[in-house]
């Protein structure tokens, strides 16, 4: 049995080929009855759920749709997280023509426990404990708890519900309370989040997501420093947010942090102020495209952009305000590019970054072993700029700061990216603060 | 309830927080930019926080300090140590009466010399604690001003539900404060404890038109006209602090003449100040009606 987990867990290169060789035009000549359906190893997860997972097997009516059910089937339990591990078998019934399903699988355990160490790019390490229950009413519903703590006084906890629906457009729905503290260390603000969350998760393609939200928090907003300036100081003080969030992600990529092919599309639009007293609509648009040049010889093109526009009287908050630098704008300091007060980012309403890279990897060893995939060298190009406010909107291609180099890329999983570069700066405007030539650098999102 | 709220407590602007603001001495001109910023006054503005801030301006324009006015919402929160009000100056910022005054005096020609100092310090003293706590007592503790007044002034430029969650953040805050730093225990304690500050406020400045001399005016002088003119002027249902300050009729005029000297371009800033009927239900004051001469 255990061996039968290890062969089914691991994704190997040589499945896919055996796969391919076969000839699903033969198999879909075969007719199918399917007789029975076994699942060994089910303990909490309801019977409801599973039959309901299962009617689609029955359905099948020749070889081919069968084997493609029993794999959307495999995948469907591992979506709704029901099982831990999932192995399949078909096998021959009483005639010729009448087959029976074995499935084995393996439930987690009731209470999962994680613990990860995190660093930052402004030097913060921090450390993450979560604990989780995973299929606690035998439907795959989960509640996690997530305490994380920084050295500085960056902290955040979650509690939050998820809740995976059968057979429906929708599959997912989620819910968190959460409180977050955070800095905006470029602006020398703090900032400290409670609030509630509501997300549902649909699927408009295999690789399309599609997520509607909606966020309602107390934002509250304080100076870090005696000498934040007063622009910055403006923002100060509670204000409470409730936003939408509509965003669409195309992405076809074979890796999020380090891809060697693959293509990404991500739209998001958030209105804010169906109540509360921060009220704007916000457009963001991502795109990346990865082009295998040689082996493992990456290329790659990206841009971003995004608006906000201000509903209300007031100016947009700073804590919703775009800022670049860091990996998006190498050579610049995180957050340090646009409209400065003094040495403090105040963020733009609008912004537009672009980057150009060639990956490659490591000269010695296989670039697909799994330690040396997460390792690339890669030279780049970034450009850039953030405008204050729709009058600005001209000069955001008028002078905007680029930068030019090259490093070392680590991908930490396919959560973050650390990276050790060596930047140029080609052109800057006198406000932004850049980085030395060596910088480190390290973040969810890239460009 | 505080247990629960215990969490949501972010700052005080009652704890003292050291924050080091770098003071050149020396004869120094007073800057050209300057910025005191206040939470909106006609609106927002709670008893003690006007106080602070009209004892604030009139020291600024009794020694003709050139400032600008600028009413922000979010004022207590731009402040250093969440202490009101906040000057800016060029780029650095000076928060609270006390620093505000120590750090304009470097600036001020006629400097009071070590008698007048000792003279009037113990009713500066006297006016910041007692009868501060009197205000936070009177505003915050007593539940129909709380509900009636601060509560909704406070809550103003925020909406449901952080109009209702932060005057109670607020409020336990000034509890804890006030447990810790007075002995008030009812509003006839608040009542006894102003009267006898006025008393000594009244005796002191007698028939003069100022505390000091019949010219020169100081910091004692705009604290007293900020924090009676802060109580003369507000709309407090519960407490009858204002008959408190009637009774000492040389204060009210004291505080109308100070108006009248150095905020009279402001027409309609403290209107209350001229018109305020005082509510008698009993006793031996007769009811009267204060009238402007200018």
């Amino acid at each position: 049995m255990a061996q039968f987990f290890n062969a089914t867990q691991q994704p190997l290169p040589e499945e896919g080929v055996v796969a391919q060789t076969l000839d699903l035009d033969v198999l879909s000549g075969v007719r199918t009855i399917v007789d029975k359906v076994n699942l060994e190893g089910v303990g909490r997860t309801k019977d409801v759920v599973l039959k309901r997972e299962c009617q689609r097997i029955f359905q099948s009516e020749n070889f081919e749709e069968l084997v493609h059910n029993v794999d959307y089937t495999i995948k469907e339990f591992q979506r709704m997280g029901l099982f831990k591990a999932v192995g399949a078998l078909i096998d021959v019934g009483k005639d010729a023509n009448n087959y029976e399903v074995s499935f084995f699988v393996k439930e987690p355990s009731r209470l999962f426990g994680s613990i990860q160490t995190t660093v930052s790019g402004s030097g913060d390490t921090g450390l993450n404990v979560a604990v989780e229950t995973p299929n606690v009413f035998g439907a795959g519903q989960k509640f996690r708890i997530e305490q994380g703590f920084g050295t500085k006084t960056k902290s955040h906890f979650t509690l939050s519900y998820g809740h995976p629906i059968q057979l429906s457009p929708l599959k997912y729905v989620n819910t968190s309370i959460f409180r977050r503290n955070f800095l905006l260390d470029a602006s020398g603000l703090f900032n400290v989040d409670h609030g509630v969350g509501l997300d549902v998760q649909t699927e408009l393609g295999p690789l399309t997501r599609h997520r509607v939200g909606w966020e309602g928090s107390w934002r509250y907003l304080n100076s870090l420093n005696p000498r934040t300036p007063y622009e910055v100081r403006q923002y100060a003080g509670h204000t409470l947010k409730s936003a939408v969030v509509n965003e669409i992600v195309h992405d076809t990529r074979d890796h999020a942090m380090l891809p060697e092919e693959g293509v990404l599309a991500r739209f998001s639009n958030e209105l804010a102020g169906l109540g509360g007293d921060v009220k704007h609509v916000k457009s963001e648009a991502n795109f990346q495209v990865n082009l295998p040049i040689w082996r493992s010889i990456v290329a790659q093109a990206s841009l971003g952009c995004g608006y906000i526009f201000p509903l209300g009287l007031g100016p947009v908050s700073i804590g919703d305000r775009y800022f670049l630098g860091g990996l998006n704008l190498r050579g610049f300091a995180q957050n340090h590019v646009g409209p400065h007060a003094g040495a403090f980012a105040l963020g733009g309403s609008a912004y537009w970054n672009s980057g150009l890279h060639v990956y490659a990897p490591l000269p010695f060893g296989d670039p697909h072993q799994p330690l040396l995939r997460h390792i690339r060298l890669h030279t780049f190009f970034n450009m850039g700029n953030v405008a204050s406010d729709a009058k600005d909107l001209p000069g955001l291609f008028h002078t905007f700061p680029a930068s030019v180099g090259c490093g070392i890329v680590l991908a930490l999983g396919k959560l973050a990216r650390l990276e050790i570069n060596f930047a140029r700066v080609l052109r800057a405007k006198e406000t932004e603060v850049q980085t030395g030539n060596f910088a480190f650098g390290f973040g969810v999102t890239y460009s | 309830m505080e247990y629960i709220l215990k969490p949501f407590l972010f700052s005080s602007d009652l704890l003292e927080e050291a924050v080091e603001v770098v003071i050149d001495s020396g004869e120094i001109p007073w800057p050209q930019d300057v910025t005191l910023c206040v939470p909106p006054l006609s609106t927002q503005v709670t008893l003690h926080e006007q106080a602070e801030c009209l004892a604030t301006q009139a020291f600024l324009r009794m020694h003709g300090l050139r400032f600008t006015l600028d009413e922000r919402p979010n004022a207590e929160f731009m402040s250093l140590t969440s202490k009101l009000p906040l000057l800016k100056v060029d780029d650095h910022f000076v928060a609270g009466f006390d620093a505000i005054v120590a750090y304009a005096r470097l600036r001020i020609r006629k400097q009071l010399t070590d008698e007048q100092e000792s003279a009037i310090r113990p009713y500066v003293e006297m006016v910041q604690v007692t009868v501060k706590n009197a205000e936070l007592y009177a505003a915050w503790f007593d539940d129909t001003n709380f509900k009636e007044v601060t509560s909704p002034r406070y809550g103003s430029p925020y909406t449901f539900p952080l109009n209702k969650i932060l005057p109670l953040l607020k409020r336990v805050q000034i509890k804890t404060y006030l447990g810790q730093n007075s002995p008030l225990a009812s509003l006839d304690d608040v009542r006894e404890s102003l009267q006898c500050d006025l008393k000594a406020l009244s005796e002191r400045l007698g028939p003069r038109p100022y505390f000091l001399d019949d010219v020169n005016t100081n910091e004692l002088d705009a604290l007293v006209f900020g924090h009676l003119t802060a109580i003369l002027t507000s709309k407090l249902p519960n407490g009858n602090l204002v008959e408190q300050i009637h009774r000492h009729q040389n204060l009210v005029t004291f505080c109308q003449r100070v108006d009248r000297m150095f905020f009279a371009k402001e027409v309609g800033l403290n209107n209350d100040l001229y018109n305020t009927t005082v509510v008698t239900g009993v006793r031996r004051l007769p009811q009267m009606i204060i009238k402007s001469d200018a």
